[in-house]
C-alpha cells in the first residue's frame, strides 16, 4: 500500500478518535514516525479531535480546584533534568505564539460567556431569518461556522499560550526571582521568572494589591545600580504576563507609576523588590 | 529547592486552570455521572502531573497526550462497570437513541457549542462519539451500528475532515 492510499483509508482517523486497538495504534504511530506525511496528516487529525473534545468542555465545581491541586502537590513530579540527564530544555517560546501578549488562564467562564452570546446573538438572528429567503438563511450557516471557527481558534490559541507558559516554568533555565515587599508595603510579593538563556522574563503579578485607577505597577530590572524599564504590568492579569527581554540584572523592582508607565522610576512608590542570582 | 517548588506551583495551577474544563467536560460525557467525574478528573491530574516528565513534545501535543490520559482513565471506569456489559448486549436501536439522548440537553451551559458540532452528519457523527466517548473499537461500532467496517473508516475520514475546516 502507498503512502497516500495509507492516508486515505480513514486509519489515521480512527486513530485520533480513539478507534484502534493497542496493537493497530502502535503500527500508526510506527508509520507516522516513518513517513512525514503521514505524521502531518496524522497530527491534522489529532487537531480535529481536540477542537471537537473542547466543543464539550464543562467547567467542573470551583470547589474542586483547591482540593485536586493540593494531590497534585503531593506528588513531586521529577524534573525534566533529572529524567534527562543531558539536560533535555523545553522549547521556550515556539514561533507559532510569538510576542503575543499573554492571556490570563482561567478563561472558561470568560469562553461560557461568549459562547451565551454568541448563542443568544444567534438566535435572535435565526428567528428573522426564518422570514428571510433561503439565500439568507445560507449565508446564516456560513456564520455560525465561522464564529463555530473562531472560538476553536481562540481555544487553540489559549492550548498554545499554556503550553509556552508550562515550558517556561519548567525550562531548568528559567530562574525564579522572588520579590518581597518593602517596608512599607510587607503583605505584597511578587515573582520574577527570567530565562537565562533567552533573557526572556515573565512576571507574577497574583500578590501585589489592585493597582489605584490611574495608576499602574512598573518592573524594573536593576543592572550595575541603573534602572532599565523592563515593562508595565497589565492589571487583570491573572496568570504569568510576558514582559520586556532583560539582559543583564541583580535585581528587580516593582513601582507604582501613573498609567502608561515613567522613564524613571518612582522610588517612593517601590512596592516589591529581590535580588537576582543571575547575571 | 523552594525556587523549584515554586515554579512546580505556578505550573500545576497553570495546567489545572487551563485544561480542567476541556477535560471534565470529556470525562463527564464518557462516565455521564458527575460525580464519578470528578473523580476521573482528580485521578487524570494527579497522573498528568506525575507523569509530566514523560510527556515528550516530540511525539505529540501536550493537549492530545492530557487528553488521552483523562479518557483512558474514565473509559477504564465505565468498563469496570457493569452497565458496559447492559450496554453492549442492548440491540443496536437502544444504544444509538440513549447516546444521541446523551449528546444533547443535560448540560445547559454548553448546548450552544453542541449546537454547531449538530452541523457535524449525525451518522458521521454517532461513530466518532462511540469511538471517543464510549471506548468502542472500529469492530466494535461496525458490530454495533451494523454496517461494514470500510463505511465505518469512511464516515470517521469525513467527520475529522469536516472538524479541520472548522478549525482553519
Amino acid at each position: 500500500m502507498n503512502i497516500q492510499e495509507y492516508i486515505d483509508s480513514g486509519v489515521l482517523e480512527l486513530y485520533a478518535a480513539g478507534g484502534l486497538t493497542p496493537a493497530e495504534s502502535a503500527e500508526v504511530d510506527q508509520m507516522a514516525a516513518q513517513h512525514p506525511q503521514v505524521r502531518l496528516a496524522l497530527e491534522e487529525c489529532l487537531r480535529a479531535m481536540e477542537a471537537y473534545a473542547l466543543t464539550h468542555a464543562k467547567a467542573p465545581r470551583p470547589e474542586l480546584e483547591d482540593h485536586i491541586i493540593r494531590q497534585m502537590e503531593a506528588v513531586t513530579a521529577p524534573r525534566p533534568e533529572t529524567a534527562h540527564p543531558q539536560g533535555r530544555v523545553l522549547p521556550f517560546d515556539s514561533p507559532v505564539a510569538g510576542p503575543t501578549n499573554l492571556q490570563p488562564a482561567n478563561r472558561w467562564w470568560q469562553m461560557a460567556a461568549a459562547v451565551l452570546l454568541v448563542l443568544s446573538v444567534g438566535a435572535n438572528v435565526f428567528l428573522y431569518s426564518t422570514l428571510q429567503n433561503t439565500r439568507s438563511a445560507l449565508a446564516l450557516a456560513r456564520q455560525d461556522s465561522r464564529q463555530y471557527a473562531l472560538q476553536v481558534h481562540q481555544l487553540e490559541q489559549r492550548n498554545l499560550q499554556s503550553e509556552n507558559l508550562l515550558g517556561v516554568l519548567r525550562n531548568p533555565n528559567t530562574l525564579a526571582v522572588p520579590l518581597k515587599g518593602v517596608e512599607q508595603h510587607p503583605g505584597a510579593q511578587a515573582t520574577v521568572f527570567w530565562n537565562q538563556e533567552t533573557k526572556e522574563v515573565y512576571f507574577d503579578a497574583s500578590g501585589l494589591p489592585q493597582a489605584p485607577t490611574g495608576r499602574q505597577y512598573q518592573l524594573w530590572a536593576l543592572a550595575k545600580g541603573k534602572p532599565v524599564d523592563a515593562g508595565l504590568v497589565k492589571p487583570a492579569d491573572s496568570t504569568l504576563q510576558r514582559m520586556k527581554t532583560v539582559a543583564e540584572a541583580q535585581a528587580f523592582a516593582v513601582t507604582l507609576e501613573p498609567e502608561g508607565g515613567s522613564v524613571n522610576p518612582t522610588l517612593e512608590q517601590m512596592y516589591v523588590m529581590g535580588t537576582s542570582p543571575g547575571r | 529547592m523552594a525556587q523549584l517548588r515554586a515554579q512546580d506551583q505556578k505550573a500545576i495551577t497553570l495546567l489545572y486552570r487551563n485544561y480542567s474544563a476541556a477535560l471534565y467536560g470529556v470525562i463527564l460525557r464518557i462516565v455521564k455521572q458527575e460525580e464519578v467525574a470528578e473523580d476521573v478528573l482528580q485521578e487524570s491530574f494527579v497522573k498528568i502531573w506525575s507523569a509530566f516528565s514523560t510527556y515528550d513534545e516530540q511525539k505529540g501535543r501536550l493537549f492530545t497526550w492530557m487528553l488521552n490520559i483523562a479518557r483512558n482513565l474514565a473509559i477504564d471506569k465505565i468498563r469496570s462497570k457493569q452497565y458496559r456489559v447492559s450496554s453492549r448486549t442492548q440491540p443496536m436501536e437502544n444504544t444509538v437513541t440513549r447516546h444521541l439522548e446523551s449528546s444533547e440537553g443535560i448540560r445547559p451551559d454548553h448546548i450552544g457549542v453542541q449546537e454547531m458540532t449538530e452541523q457535524l452528519n449525525p451518522d458521521q457523527k454517532v461513530i466518532i462519539d462511540l469511538m471517543y466517548f464510549n471506548g468502542f473499537t472500529q469492530s466494535e461500532v461496525a458490530e454495533e451500528l451494523n454496517i461494514p467496517l470500510g463505511t465505518v473508516k469512511t464516515r470517521a475520514r469525513m467527520a475529522l475532515k469536516f472538524l479541520s475546516k472548522l478549525i482553519k
